[in-house]
């Protein structure tokens, strides 16, 4: 298996007005990993403001996501963020079998968000 | 310009040999296995006063004479200071009439049918922004799920 570069998500913006709580990504854009070993995730996120873009994954359709990171005002830029299938690793570095983005708003106010993920896939 | 076929439908990875999957068991079976058409992705568009009526590109107008019922699922977490219009023609060129607006922020279910009745379409369909003379903006997705006809609902078989 050849390793892989994924335009996870190619550059999306979105606003939303008070009281609109957040949006997951659409389930036919998340990534199965499970042939690979690692991956880098590699999300720009140059605008956010009053919410949470979390990348996140899970191993079984229908199990618990787990979070792998949350990016904020705070945290916003550019990140890369590495994740592996064997030990060791943290509990957030575990690469999970599907991966995908949420976006988390503060409902009690506009929120707004731009940003574009790459994934690079490793077998 | 869309028609309906099942290539719509289909990832659109289209990836070569040995490239990353994404996961697509749900391509076709937003509510009950029923056909749905991606109308619009997650757009976000921003204005200033001096804009003009947005159309949406030729190449997603859904074609949709074998449909004579559409149901639009359209999701709008912001619009400030314009209205969405949903429009239909019998072709290409026109003219285009108004079958639906949207106007307002929510998950907006809207019927159309050429059967009359209900708010009506003929042959093409595609969204139009008309924004006021002010700085406005907009953040929208649309589903399609079409019907062969009224009396045949995109709900699925019902099962007793």
């Amino acid at each position: 298996m050849a390793d892989a570069v994924v335009a996870f998500q190619e550059w999306q913006s979105f606003r939303a007005g008070t009281g609109w709580a957040g949006l997951i990504q659409e389930q036919d854009r998340w990534i199965d990993t499970t042939r690979y070993s690692s991956a880098v995730v590699e999300a720009e996120c140059p605008l956010i403001s009053n919410c949470t873009l979390l990348i996140e994954g899970c191993d079984v359709q229908g199990g618990s996501f787990t979070t792998h990171t949350a990016l904020t005002a705070s945290t916003a830029g550019a990140i890369q963020l590495y994740l592996q299938r064997s030990a060791p690793y943290g509990s957030s570095d575990r690469l999970s079998s599907l991966i995908r983005w949420r976006i988390e708003g503060n409902a009690g106010a506009e929120w707004n968000v731009m940003f574009r993920l790459n994934l690079v896939l490793k077998s | 310009m869309a028609t309906i076929t099942n290539q719509q439908f289909q990832s659109s990875s289209s990836a070569q040999p040995g490239a990353p999957q994404f996961y697509s068991p749900v391509m076709r079976s937003e509510g009950q296995g029923q056909e749905v058409i991606k109308f619009q992705e997650w757009l976000e568009l921003r204005g200033v006063s001096t804009t003009g009526d947005v159309i949406q590109p030729a190449r997603q107008w859904i074609a949709g004479s074998a449909y004579p019922l559409f149901h639009l699922k359209c999701q709008v977490p912001y619009v400030s200071n314009c209205t969405l219009v949903l429009e239909s023609s019998q072709t290409v060129e026109g003219p285009w009439t108004t079958a639906a607006t949207i106007g307002s922020t929510g998950m907006i279910l809207v019927a159309l049918s050429s059967e009359g009745g209900m708010n009506k379409f003929s042959n093409y369909l595609r969204w139009r922004l008309n924004p006021a003379a002010l700085e406005w903006g907009i953040c929208f997705q649309i589903r399609a799920f079409p019907g062969k006809s009224v009396a045949e609902p995109v709900v699925g078989p019902m099962k007793v």
